[in-house]
């Protein structure tokens, strides 16, 4: 299963239905299996696309519904009978054929419109932003059950959500888009881990941005130093530019009491704290630096003892972080 | 039609909607009372009662041969209105074309276009190309003058359709075919109901453009009925008027029950 992530407007709608052959694509060819499709009618394609507002037809009962896609395949009337009532006992509607769409709520609507999408066993499944329209709790119950199905089916899957949980949660691989391109294509790990860009690491949870110059290249890693002054050491590759962005998660930062010792240590910065907001199991620390900008910072809250270790807000502050933490990533701002 | 007006309003509101509709309806009761009218001539208020006229009346090969031909016009054109219309409507909603409003305004102009200019463009027309058949040229014509309903009535109701349903036929893999029919057409059903009754309407009453392009053996109900208003005006006359009214009637009380035309007339 793969998710198109991306804020709205960024083309991953039309590029979902390119793939469904809704849209054609100004240039470029689209493969299904290693079959060029492009020049393809919508009908021909077999696939199942699941709509954001589900488009169940609503002067049909939900078995017409369903039997929809077996009728235009020319299904004997036998078999579509048995194949709906398949369908509807796997996404747990057996009994609902002789309903109305608008007879069901919200999360049944859906399920018939995914059984709509599977009785086909379409060689591709589209699903677009489906559990934009659930409340909450519902949508987390729908994402377990849609993922259970998915796999289970072994259908090659793509999802278009802007709900980075849902991908995350849903994804074997996730496709970041940005403007009408791929940003990265990874998975779920990857992405957030080992953002490729700025923007990635922005979109993707929060991130800390650094820029500075490369001022010294070892074997193994780089010590990067920016324009006021605070010293950055990151592992690995090297960049090839001199200016280079460099991302920090804010639940890899430690924020501890001010101490003398390794006052002038890399990957250590000194600031006030700003703000301290309890969030539950996490507690967001936002300290201004020295050189003005805000760090946010994400610590594990232990129920039992806090008190000691929470750092008042107008308290002197350092925060450090391990050199593995900082990432460099792609900066589109810098020129 | 469940909601009901209270308060300040209701007491503006009310009075004006009854007077309004006794407006409409008031010469259509003076028309039918007539029709039951014992005297020999057509007058109001009638004296005595008897539904002779009526019997005449359906005895009367011109009145039924005018009757089967406005009919047999009426619903030829409201097919033609509607092969046509449709396509346009089509066109006009779910295609970017350059120039859409401009097109729009073309298709509906003949109903801004005073009608009797287009009978006598249409009798010109005619009779420049040596169309002599009155049945057809009164199609023609009637087609002209009907279709801007359909256009008009089924764009709307394409208009509220939800044109993801179609994507998502055309996804499950039907064919144009298969989701015009399964999905489009019951969709707008109202709006196509609606467009055909008022083009049927339309071209069963009308007057202007037939009368430019009927012949002695091609006469539609309403210019018989003209024509006997001016010669011997008995209360035959009103008779076959409210059997029109009463046709009308029916024609909307099964259309309401068919499809419920009010959905599609609230637009």
């Amino acid at each position: 299963m793969v998710a198109l992530l991306g804020p709205s407007g960024c083309g991953k709608t039309t590029s979902l239905r390119m793939i469904a052959g809704l849209v054609q694509p100004t240039s470029g060819e689209i493969f299904i299996d290693g079959r060029p499709v492009t020049g393809i009618p919508v009908h021909r394609r077999n696939i199942g696309m699941l709509f954001q507002n589900y488009a169940l037809f609503p002067h049909m009962t939900v078995a017409e519904n369903i039997a929809f896609g077996l009728e235009a395949r020319r299904v004997s009337r036998a078999e579509t009978i048995e194949r709906v009532n398949d369908v509807l006992q796997l996404v747990q509607l057996g009994g609902f054929g002789d309903r109305m769409p608008a007879q069901l709520s919200g999360g049944q609507q859906q399920r018939v419109a995914l059984a709509r999408c599977l009785v086909v066993e379409p060689a591709l499944l589209l699903l677009d932003e489906p559990l934009g329209a659930l409340d909450k709790s519902l949508r987390e119950s729908m994402q377990v059950e849609l993922r259970a199905l998915q796999q289970r089916l072994g259908i090659t899957t793509i999802i278009v959500t802007h709900d980075q949980d849902e991908a995350l949660t849903l994804s074997d691989r996730v496709a970041i888009m940005r403007g009408g391109r791929l940003e990265q294509l990874g998975t779920p790990t990857e992405v957030y881990e080992m953002p490729a860009s700025r923007f990635v690491a922005g979109f993707i949870g929060v991130s800390n941005f650094f820029r500075g110059r490369v001022e010294r290249r070892d074997a193994g890693e780089a010590r990067i130093v920016t324009a006021t002054g605070e010293a950055l050491v990151v592992e690995g590759g090297a960049a090839d530019h001199d200016e280079v962005t460099v991302a920090l998660r804010p639940e890899a930062i430690v924020i501890e009491p001010l101490s003398d010792d390794a006052c002038d240590a890399a990957n250590s910065v000194v600031g006030s704290v700003e703000q301290v907001v309890y969030r539950g199991f996490v507690r967001h620390t936002y300290l201004r630096m020295d050189n003005g900008e805000t760090l946010i910072a994400f610590q594990p809250s232990r129920p039992g003892s806090e008190g000691a270790a929470v750092i008042a807000p107008g308290a002197r502050a350092r925060a450090r972080w391990a050199a593995g933490s900082n990432r460099i990533v792609r900066d589109e701002r810098a020129g | 039609m469940s909601a009901r007006l209270s308060g300040g309003s209701a007491w503006v509101l009310y009075p004006v909607a009854a007077l309004t509709m006794l407006f409409v309806i008031a010469p259509l009761a003076v028309v039918v009372a007539m029709s039951v009218s014992g005297s020999a001539f057509a007058t109001f208020p009638p004296r005595g009662f008897t539904l002779a006229w009526y019997g005449r009346v359906l005895q009367d090969p011109d009145f039924l041969a005018s009757l089967a031909f406005s009919a047999t016009l009426a619903a030829a054109a409201t097919a033609g209105a509607l092969a046509l219309g449709l396509p346009a409507a089509f066109a006009l909603t779910r295609c970017a074309l350059p120039g859409r409003q401009a097109f729009r305004m073309l298709l509906l102009s003949p109903l801004i276009f005073p009608v009797l200019v287009i009978g006598v463009a249409l009798l010109r027309l005619f009779s420049d190309w040596n169309s002599n058949s009155a049945p057809l040229n009164l199609l023609i014509a009637h087609i002209l003058v009907t279709s801007p309903y359909v256009v008009r009535t089924v764009s709307a109701s394409l208009l509220l359709a939800d044109a993801s349903l179609e994507e998502a036929a055309r996804t499950l893999g039907a064919g144009w075919w298969r989701v015009l029919r399964r999905v489009t057409i019951p969709q707008i059903a109202p709006g196509l109901a609606a467009g055909a009754l008022f083009a049927f309407m339309v071209s069963f009453d009308n007057y202007p453009v037939s009368m430019w392009l009927a012949d002695a053996q091609n006469v539609p109900m309403p210019m018989l009925i003209f024509r006997l208003v001016g010669s011997i005006f008995t209360p035959a006359v009103p008779a076959m008027s409210t059997l029109m009214i009463l046709i009308a009637f029916v024609v909307v009380v099964v259309m309401e029950r068919l499809v419920g035309l009010r959905r599609a007339m609230a637009m």
